[in-house]
């Protein structure tokens, strides 16, 4: 009996192409644009750099050393850093007013720069104009106490070392990008909750054609209800896994070796936001597309606090109100997969997995106290 | 005007989804925009960083490190095990753990320089990723000077010295372009993602309810033209949208009345007024292609959500790949985003002009394309029903 519910439940939720699409397409799309965006910045070696336009003013006692650096940094290469303009002090500034280039480099009394404000060219001017005081006052030390030694020293400077690597305490390639794919995989989890409000409806007589029917049918509640919720969970936790294959196996993006652990994330996560809807869905009293702006403006709400627009949002709440952070689901579910990527124990997943399991038991518990026991007088509403 | 009337009456039903829809993406526009400031300043001003130093090394060099970070940025201490660690990091008492391993001044004597430390940090840290390569460039100063021949405790004094050398950077006061992008940026920059997210959910479904075949058929079969239908729709539409705009636009001056009380700011309104068009017909012709509210709701998501990160809302677009952002020219944000950028810098230069005014057609471009489309989909589902 209960299997034939649930074949039921499956057939008709995998003939609604409608909606079905969407739950499927919408992470795979939203997943494709978040490459596309990023892609550039998760494999960071391709920048989309373009040369810094400056001004050089070489009035007064030029320092020849300094000419022949940025001479050499603004060739037409692939590795230009600078396109320079040599000219006097006054056009420059009128140059500079245009906005038609970042920075005004002066070489007398001192070396020094003038910009017109902040901004990512300003801070390279200023770093290069750094780095170049830094290295000058190397080669001084060095070639008046060292100067046999000057040669092999100063190579070292500039030779791209890696000193310093960053690690994980799981030994996976965590990425700042991440956060947005979490966040995307907590909203799809939530977004269950269509599906589960669905499946609610079509059981209450009172909403819906489908659910009179049901209503008279000789059929326990009980199983009829967990039909319907069971077929809801797995349609959405298969959206979930097929998303999961697409990020992990297709885009290649690194969710760490956690597999396992992950999966059951997602599933935790998907009956959560199948709950989410039975429990909304459970509420007769409002109309259904009410029920749908609820769901939809409540799971875009929770997400956003997530990170999924901004990246660091989620850190954001940890330090304004880190209660909401414990009891947001989109949260808790990218905090999983965070932690999982982060630590290496388990203790900061499993508490996260058991307020996710209290919060789930709740909205089951809820959803269940207000269906049961529904009989219908006359159902006005539909006939 | 019946079908005026029948989109009010429909819309005053559903006011209470309206309602929240409403609600919701004026508390993200505010939160944004607050936000968005914030994130690209810590990219500019050098914030100190909350440090902690893990020294197993315990040489002169490893001081000479922890010195130069105690002067530049802010230490904490921390136990040094793997759980404080991992805690410290989480409740973001720490942003920053460096771990400077055995062996380090041996690494550096014997020219083994490679990971001769490692950090741990939060990974959204912008300031995170700039220590970064401070740490670097110190480490790679103290190596020449040792590679040189110094001794460790002349070295590290030599590299403490050269690192508080700055540059002199004078700024230099352009009438009219401020330092940094304005508030009011901001707050324009995300209304795009706003509008389409709003209006595609809020008078989206309303725009459904003509969109069923028992309304559609009974619409079709009176005298009306297609295309006077169709106007008469959109033009309901565009009252309740330009309600909904000017609320925010509102708001907008009364977060940051000084960004919006000058020229500047009549020009940024002017720019979300033409999106507005844009992202209406957009909707428009988005109703004709999803049946459920439900689906709707997803769509409303994708769209909004795609067209913001594509288009260099969510992710600056100098940060994108060129052939992505070549992609992104045939998206109406990217116009809007790139007029936004514009009209900020905007101190009144014809050139400058044109350009704003060639944006703004591009963007009306589209929105008139959207229509067009719309249109023909109002007619080719015609035929496929009476088919």
């Amino acid at each position: 009996m209960f299997l034939h519910l649930l074949k039921y439940k499956l057939k008709s939720l995998f003939r609604e192409k409608d909606l079905l699409g969407w739950v499927f397409a919408f992470p795979l799309v939203l997943g494709t644009f978040f490459y596309l965006a990023f892609g550039n910045m998760m494999n960071s070696d391709e920048y989309n750099f373009n040369p810094v336009p400056v001004a050089f003013v070489s009035e007064g006692n030029t320092d020849a050393t300094f000419e022949s650096v940025l001479d050499s940094l603004s060739k037409d290469t692939k590795d230009r850093i600078f396109e320079v303009t040599k000219t006097g002090e006054g056009n420059a500034k009128e140059l500079l007013k245009k906005g038609r280039i970042d920075g005004i480099i002066y070489t007398s009394p001192e070396l020094s720069v003038m910009v017109s404000g902040d901004g990512i060219n300003k801070t390279i001017i200023k770093s290069f104009l750094e780095g170049y005081l830094k290295n000058k006052a190397i080669y001084e030390q060095i070639g008046s106490t060292h100067p046999e030694k000057l040669e092999s020293a100063v190579s070292i400077l500039s030779k791209n070392i890696s000193f310093n690597k960053e690690i994980s305490f799981s030994n996976t390639k965590m990425n700042s990008l991440s956060q947005y794919f979490f966040a995307l995989i907590a909203m799809t989890c939530l977004y269950g909750s269509f599906m589960g409000s669905r499946a609610v409806e079509d059981i209450q007589a009172n909403l819906s054609a489908i659910g009179a029917r049901r209503g008279i049918a000789p059929a326990h509640k009980l199983k009829v209800i967990f039909a319907d919720y069971l077929g809801a969970v797995i349609v959405n936790y298969s959206s979930i896994l097929i998303l999961f294959f697409y990020l992990i196996v297709i885009l290649k993006i690194d969710f760490g070796t956690r597999i396992p652990y992950i999966l059951a994330t997602g599933f935790l996560g998907s009956v959560i936001g199948v709950s989410m809807g039975t429990f909304t869905g459970s509420i007769s009293k409002i109309s259904a597309s009410l029920k749908g702006a609820i769901m939809s403006a409540l799971s875009l709400i929770l997400s956003f606090l997530s990170g999924l627009m901004i990246g660091n949002m989620k850190d954001i709440v940890e330090h304004h109100a880190p209660l909401l952070n414990r009891i947001n689901p989109a949260a808790l579910i990218t905090d999983c997969l965070y932690s999982l990527n982060m630590y290496e124990s388990f203790d900061r997943f499993y508490s996260d997995i058991a307020i996710m399991g209290v919060i789930a038991a709740l909205l089951i518990t809820g959803s269940y106290l207000l269906l049961r026991r529904t009989r219908y007088e006359n159902i006005p509403s539909l006939f | 005007m019946k079908i005026f009337q029948v989109f009010f009456k429909t819309l005053k039903k559903r006011s209470v989804s309206v309602i929240i829809y409403f609600m919701i993406f004026l508390a993200l526009s505010v939160l944004m925009s607050g936000n968005g400031k914030k994130q690209t300043e810590a990219v500019y001003k050098d914030a100190k960083v909350k440090v902690a130093v893990l020294d197993r090394d315990n040489s002169v060099l490893s001081k000479s490190l922890y010195d130069y970070l105690s002067n530049t940025q802010k230490i904490v201490e921390i136990k040094d095990d793997k759980q404080s660690i991992s805690d410290e990091l989480f409740y973001q008492n720490v942003e920053y753990v460096l771990i400077i391993k055995k062996g380090f001044e041996e690494g550096i004597k014997t020219g083994k320089y490679e990971d001769i430390v490692e950090n741990v940090k939060v990974p959204q840290s912008i300031s995170g990723k700039l220590l970064d390569s401070k740490i670097d460039q110190y480490l790679s100063e103290l190596s020449t000077y040792m590679a040189a021949g110094f001794s460790a405790e002349e070295a590290a004094k030599n590299t403490l010295k050269n690192s508080e050398i700055t540059a002199d950077v004078k700024l230099y006061k352009v009438q009219g372009a401020s330092e940094e992008k304005s508030s009011a940026y901001y707050y324009y920059l995300y209304i795009p993602y706003v509008l389409i997210g709003m209006l595609m959910t809020g008078v989206g479904s309303i725009l459904l309810i003509f969109r069923k075949k028992d309304l559609d058929w009974r619409i079709k079969c009176s005298s009306m033209p297609e295309l006077r239908k169709n106007s008469i729709l959109l033009l309901a539409c565009g009252v309740f949208s330009f309600v909904c705009w000017a609320v925010f636009v509102l708001l907008s001056l009364l977060l940051y009345r000084t960004d919006i009380l000058t020229g500047k700011g009549a020009l940024f309104i002017l720019n979300s007024l033409v999106f507005l068009l844009v992202a209406m017909s957009l909707i428009y012709m988005v109703s004709f292609l999803v049946k459920t509210l439900n689906a709707m709701n997803m769509a409303a998501n994708v769209i909004s959500l795609g067209l913001s990160f594509l288009g260099g809302i969510f992710v600056p677009l100098e940060y994108m790949s060129k052939s992505v952002v070549q992609f992104s020219k045939v998206l109406p944000t990217y116009w809007y985003v790139v007029n936004n950028e514009a009209i900020d810098s905007f101190v009144n230069t014809t050139k400058q002009y044109h350009t704003i005014l060639r944006n703004f057609g591009i963007e009306l471009i589209f929105a008139v394309l959207f229509f067009v489309i719309a249109l023909y989909l109002s007619k080719s589902r015609a035929i496929a029903q009476h088919g």
